[in-house]
């Protein structure tokens, strides 16, 4: 049936393009519910965010020049955090090929945010309150997580659901470009493009299949689904 | 009348006290050249002497085989846990394939041993029907401080030559005493 | 009681000299061993219970007081941030773990090869491996999130038909640790039958209902005795490899990981050792406690056992240091940046003075000192031994633990760790509640297996070698 067909989501990220304006990383928050951890806890190490821009100087000053990589859960096809979880809380989806949290399985042995050769996962380490008037802006599309539980990038699958359904609503597949998560949207440069690599005319697809393209220590086997472009090979 | 001479060879049970394994293994021998088969005889200690030591028939203790039957059901959970569980709910994580070996080893060796382990400990208990179930059996105190007691049955009319016999290898007194064997 | 061929009169002064060495040679009724192990286990003195009323209040504020604060506030609460996830409960956690080979090592291995000096303290050591145990069964659950859902990790057949994740090494931790946790207790349990049936017969009021509940009608017949040798013969080889199962399944917590620093082949052996090392010291350290605070011990336990140990803690030590060479220098020559990283991390970093600690410890002041036949026969350096190699191994397990974890592949996310007030707390509470149940159980059962140490004394003789008289054993069992 039609939006129901087998999907690869892939995510390219253009590092040519990002200015380190940190536009993905609020948006990702609002869209996502991310708890607000508050200054000292940030400073402490303790961000919420799903999505971080990891960040480096290059260069002597008053040379100096500030190189961004917006990084995430990758989504990894071989993810080496699913299979340490006890509980099967972290795991993997057949259907849409992305590595899954529950949320309500989960019991906090962290183990998986060890294991995340990304450091991608973040882990609620109290109950966060939303200060005024924040609360009245969650999403009711995606659960707020309690205490003791660890959480990280979906891909907004909220998103993807949603995509998927007014697509099989009207009888036709899920076009490109019809999912966009937060942070993609809310790209200022269009730094982020998501889409289907299944589908061979999608967007992602092309830009992935340039010359700038790499994944982000690909080296270890975990098969992400972040796609990075870049011009210049540094060592990130 | 009747009932004393009855009494006269109603076996009954009496208890023999030794300081060390050599008198009571020759108490052994006495008792059964007088005639009481080993059967109806039964010896306490404080410490584990062979029988072997104490010139006694040497039986193989039952217990190895309750730890194999433990080990078997150990072995057999443990597969059931580990290939059947996630075929009643796949889950797939990590790249890994369903039913993997290595992993499977982790368990089975736990589960077997832990079978292995809790079966002999509940061999000790059924084999040496601890802790009682039956009635008083016969125990003297005396074993705690590191006596050998011999216990025996035999029937009044011989407890004379008993008595007299076991008194020349140097048991120390020979008192009856109440309760059974098992 | 002995029948020994009488020995010409010049050589008695040898033969007391022997006497007083070798506990196994100073032969003495069982009716006196009995009641000097039955008084120091009735020795409920009052230090003993202002001791113990002490400990067991430190043990509800600062481990079950901290624990409850943590559990109703987060895990906020304990100093670990991004990307250092696990820190001193994990820490604790291997600690104690290792800990609890002490008494495995002591009462199987020694037992198995049959080494005579095992006798006297074979479940002094046992009792501290189930102990150890308990103390470190409390860590998985603590470091959890959400403790009040730790029964997910266990096998039930539930509504959802959801079981846990068999290849997940924290729940083969959980089967290995219940293993060990069951062998272990039933295998201090068996041995001791016999004994609490001693003490059922000498005790009076409460401790009589209490042993005679617990000795399960032993009476010490032949077919107890020999049911009961054969499960300690099958018991002590079965724990044997389930205890180096254990650890080596703590150390894959770390080793299957895709981490650098944790994803090393040679951390199970290296674990073992570890944990043996620890093991013995802590062992030191304990006789050394039973030994000073309590009565008649000092005719138990001697010199010639501390000898031994201090042997034993050499040998381990310098196994120890072999791997921990191979570890580092192989790691390093490969040259990975992040590996190379790690070992600069270790040794000139923010945890340098915890690695270097944990070398002075582990190496330096064990090697410095157990060389030496008097230092070693010394029951008070035995102690301090024992409380400086445990001070190294805890540095060992929190440089592993939290210092790999602060260097990672993303220079960005490097971190740095420091234990909270609450970690510190709950950490030392285990200590206290070690401590806890250990002085309550040395009142609770004999701490000395008389029987075995009489069957020793049966073992053991003097003989007469040309002009002198030397120890010999005969083979009972």
């Amino acid at each position: 049936m039609a939006g129901e067909e087998h999907t690869k989501w892939v995510m390219v990220i253009d590092l040519d393009r990002c200015t380190g304006c940190n536009a993905c990383v609020t948006a990702c928050a609002m869209e996502n519910n991310v708890a607000f951890a508050g200054e000292e806890e940030n400073a402490y190490g303790r961000g919420m965010h799903w999505i971080r821009l990891v960040r480096y100087w290059e260069g002597e000053y008053p040379e100096v020049q500030m190189r961004t990589m917006p990084m995430m859960c990758q989504q990894c096809s071989n993810a080496p955090c699913e299979p340490v979880c006890p509980v099967f809380a972290t795991l993997h989806s057949e259907a849409e090929e992305l590595n899954i949290q529950v949320y309500n399985r989960c019991i906090g042995t962290r183990y998986c945010a060890n294991n995340c050769p990304y450091i991608a996962r973040t882990f609620n380490w109290f109950d966060y309150e939303w200060p005024e008037p924040m609360n009245y802006y969650l999403n009711p599309d995606v659960t707020v997580r309690r205490r003791g539980i660890m959480e990280k990038c979906t891909f907004c699958i909220q998103r993807i659901r949603r995509a998927q359904e007014e697509a099989r609503l009207e009888g036709r597949p899920v076009r490109d470009g019809e999912v966009q998560p937060a942070c993609a949207q809310a790209c200022p440069t269009d730094a982020i493009v998501f889409g289907n690599w299944q589908d061979p005319h999608s967007k992602v697809r092309q830009l992935a299949e340039s010359q700038r393209g790499f994944k982000f220590l690909e080296e270890l086997g975990t098969e992400p689904k972040v796609i990075y472009l870049s011009s210049q090979r540094h060592e990130f | 009348m009747y009932g004393g001479y009855q009494g006269r060879y109603e076996p009954k049970i009496y208890v023999a006290l030794f300081d060390d394994p050599e008198p009571a293994a020759r108490a052994v021998e006495v008792l059964r050249e007088i005639g009481i088969e080993d059967r109806l005889i039964q010896i306490q200690s404080g410490v584990p002497w062979k029988p072997e030591v104490l010139g006694r028939p040497i039986k193989a203790s039952a217990v190895p085989k309750y730890g194999m039957v433990g080990a078997g059901v150990g072995f057999l959970t443990s597969i059931a846990l580990y290939f059947g569980t996630p075929a009643l709910y796949p889950l797939r994580v990590g790249g890994f394939p369903l039913f993997t070996m290595p992993p499977a080893f982790v368990l089975i060796f736990e589960l077997t041993m832990l079978g292995l382990i809790v079966a002999s400990f509940l061999g000790v208990l059924f084999e040496s029907l601890l802790p009682p179930v039956v009635g008083k059996r016969v125990y003297h105190p005396e074993v705690s401080d590191g006596a050998i007691a011999v216990f025996f049955q035999a029937p009044a009319i011989l407890l004379d030559r008993v008595k007299e016999a076991l008194q020349q290898v140097g048991a120390s007194e020979i008192e009856p005493v109440e309760g059974s064997f098992v | 009681m002995h029948s020994e061929t009488p020995l010409p009169a010049e050589l008695h002064g040898q033969v007391e000299e022997l006497r007083k060495e070798h506990l196994l040679i100073d032969v003495r009724p069982r009716e006196e061993m009995n009641r000097m192990v039955l008084e120091a286990m009735e020795d409920t003195s009052r230090e003993w219970k202002w001791a113990m009323a002490f400990l067991g209040l430190v043990t509800v504020v600062t481990l079950f007081g901290a624990w409850a604060y943590l559990m109703s506030t987060g895990m906020g609460l304990a100093g670990i941030r991004r990307p250092i996830f696990w820190g001193l409960f994990i820490v604790s956690f291997v600690f104690w773990i290792g800990i609890s080979h002490a008494g495995t090592f002591v009462s199987a291995i020694l037992r198995v090869f049959k080494a005579e000096f095992r006798r006297p303290f074979t479940r002094a050591a046992e009792l501290m491996t189930t102990f150890a145990l308990m103390g470190a069964g409390l860590y998985p659950l603590i470091h959890l999130g959400r403790t009040w859902r730790f029964y997910w990790m266990v096998p039930y057949p539930n509504q959802r038909w959801l079981w846990p994740n068999f290849r997940s090494p924290l729940v083969w931790d959980f089967f290995a640790i219940n293993t060990y946790l069951i062998g272990s207790t039933l295998y201090l349990y068996l041995p001791l039958i016999p004994d609490l049936a001693m003490a059922r017969d000498k005790s009076t009021g409460w401790r009589k209902k209490l042993y005679t509940i617990l000795s399960l009608g032993w009476r010490g017949t032949e077919e107890e005795w020999r049911h009961l040798t054969k499960a300690i013969q099958i018991f002590a080889w079965a724990i044997i490899p389930v205890m180096f199962s254990v650890h080596t399944i703590v150390s894959w917590d770390f080793a299957v990981a895709m981490k650098l620093g944790w994803h090393s082949t040679i951390f199970g052996p290296y674990f073992i050792t570890g944990a043996i090392l620890s093991g013995i010291a802590a062992v030191g350290s304990v006789l050394y406690l039973v030994r000073t605070t309590m009565k008649n011990m000092t005719y138990f336990i001697r010199p010639e056992h501390f000898d031994t140990l201090g042997k034993l803690l050499l040998i381990i030590s310098m196994g120890w240091t072999y791997f921990f060479f191979n570890e580092f220098i192989l790691e390093w020559y490969g040259g990975e940046h992040t590996v190379k990283e790690i070992i600069r991390f270790y040794t000139q970093g923010d945890i340098a003075p915890v690695w270097w600690l944990m070398v002075i410890c582990n190496i330096f002041i064990p090697w410095a000192v157990l060389w030496n036949r008097n230092w070693r026969r010394k029951p008070w350096v035995m102690f301090l031994m024992g409380l400086i190699v445990n001070v190294g191994m805890y540095a060992e397990r929190y440089v592993i633990v939290t210092g790999a974890l602060s260097r990672n592949r993303i220079p960005f996310d490097w971190g740095w760790y420091q234990p909270s007030l609450v970690e510190i707390s709950i950490a030392f509470g285990t200590f206290t509640l070690f401590l806890f149940m250990y002085g309550m159980a040395s009142r609770l059962i004999p701490l000395i297996p008389v029987w075995e140490v009489e069957e020793g004394h049966h073992a053991h003789s003097l003989r007469k070698v040309g002009k002198t008289v030397v120890p010999s054993v005969a083979d009972l069992e």
